[in-house]
């Protein structure tokens, strides 16, 4: 048997992959006897013999199987398209559900005020004070519902909502209170300033906004604040304003603010 | 495949049509049983429909569907040697009845038999080398990735083997000649 050193140069000539240095060596290596020109010979007349074993065809049937199978996996693969299209959309949904409550009671509303424009007029007035009255209610559900709503932009909207009701509750004061004193966006807060100060008539809302002076850390709410209690005429917010002048870290700008608007109040 | 991958599901048609042939050859080789061939063959392509995001298109195509092939074989034969069935005894019964028949064979038939017995009476790693290098065309270099191993192991496996079927098919006549 051909010694196994020579297995590279064997198993290289069997799959006639020898390079010319190889074909070079092993010849040599025959030339020596060191490989038996025979034995390579019977190898190689074995590997060949190999090739004289029929297989037989695949039939039909696998063939038509495969393709079974692949038509129902294309089947499967839409459907799971159509899944994940249906996924995104709720998704979607689920983003703007609250935005069409809103529009869908907007419409349900003014079908309800079209619908009376034909009521007898007797009761006309009595219903749109009726409606206006709904109306108002509805706004301040809105409102309430969309400042606990986690986009600034939805509590902005809500703020902003709340000016357009005639006179607001408790409930809605107190959430904007709330809005004013703890919201972490600006915007809202100084939006429910100017809230608060439209519905400074509510004794709440009017104390609760000079109560607040003392919580606010932001200068553009501390100026609004200044400017609102200004336009209100509200003698009471000087002692607040002065709490927060006693602050050190006071900016400077809102500081000079502050002392022009104590000294109109006063 | 990449297509495949990617969705594109009628390209594994293509694949189906190009590789269906070599892959059953490579099975009815191993197993000598037509209708196993073929459901490893479908089991493949299973597999690929399966796996197919895992395909990262890092050499041949062609190595790593013989991979799947291979593994599938293992699995097959480590089921079938667990538990024996008829289909084992039959199989010896076909054997027996080709010893019978080799006398009344040509040489060429003869030949042709001894062969295909010595090729089964191979451990599967080296019958396995054997057919992928022979019947699929596979370099050394190619095997070794298939069969998970250095280019060196598959030369050894290789080169014994071929002495092997050697001395199977020698001892084989001389039983026919007592």
């Amino acid at each position: 048997m051909i010694d196994e050193k020579y297995i590279d140069l064997v198993t290289g000539y069997l799959q006639n992959d020898l390079n010319p240095d190889q074909q070079k060596k092993l010849d040599e290596l025959i030339e020596s006897g060191e490989i038996d020109l025979l034995e390579l010979k019977e190898m190689e007349i074995m590997i060949g013999k190999m090739d004289s074993l029929d297989t037989p065809k695949p039939s039909f049937a696998m063939r038509d199987r495969f393709y079974t199978m692949l038509d129902d996996e294309k089947e499967v693969q839409n459907i799971s398209w159509s899944h994940k299209l249906n996924a995104w959309m709720d998704k979607q949904k689920q983003r703007f559900q609250l935005r069409y409550l809103v529009y869908a009671t907007a419409v349900f509303l003014a079908g309800l005020m079209i619908g009376d424009l034909y009521a007898p007029i007797s009761n006309q007035d009595e219903q749109i004070e009726q409606l206006m009255s709904e109306v108002s209610q509805m706004r301040e559900v809105m409102t309430i519902s969309l400042l606990d709503n986690s986009s600034p932009t939805e509590r902005l909207k809500a703020v902003n909502i709340s000016n357009e009701i005639r006179s607001v509750d408790e409930r809605v004061v107190n959430a904007l209170l709330k809005t004013l004193n703890n919201d972490s966006n600006v915007n809202v807060r100084l939006a429910a300033v100017d809230a608060l100060a439209s519905h400074a008539n509510n004794p709440v809302a009017r104390s609760g906004l000079i109560n607040s002076i003392e919580n606010q850390q932001s200068p553009i709410v501390q100026a609004a604040l200044a400017d609102a209690m200004l336009a209100l005429k509200e003698r009471q917010s000087v002692d607040e304003f002065k709490k927060l002048l006693s602050r050190d870290e006071l900016d400077s700008n809102v500081r000079n603010k502050l002392e022009n608007t104590i000294a109109e109040l006063i | 495949m990449m297509k495949v991958r990617d969705g594109d599901l009628d390209k594994l048609g293509l694949l189906f049509e190009r590789y269906n042939r070599r892959l059953f050859g490579f099975f009815y080789r191993l197993t000598h049983r037509r209708d196993i061939s073929e459901d490893l063959v479908q089991s493949v392509f299973e597999r690929i429909l399966k796996y197919r995001e895992s395909y990262n298109g890092d050499g041949a195509f062609s190595t790593w569907i013989f991979q799947i092939a291979r593994n599938l074989h293992i699995d097959y034969y480590r089921k079938n040697s667990r538990t024996k069935t008829e289909d084992d005894f039959s199989d010896w019964d076909s054997l027996e009845a080709e010893d019978s028949e080799i006398k009344l064979k040509t040489e060429d038939e003869r030949n042709r038999l001894y062969l295909k017995q010595a090729l089964d009476q191979l451990d599967e790693e080296k019958k396995q080398t054997l057919i992928l290098s022979r019947y699929q065309g596979f370099k050394y270099k190619e095997i070794a990735e298939i069969m998970d191993c250095t280019e060196s192991a598959v030369k050894v496996r290789v080169f014994r083997s071929i002495n092997e079927l050697k001395e199977i098919v020698s001892d084989l006549k001389k039983q026919e000649e007592l």
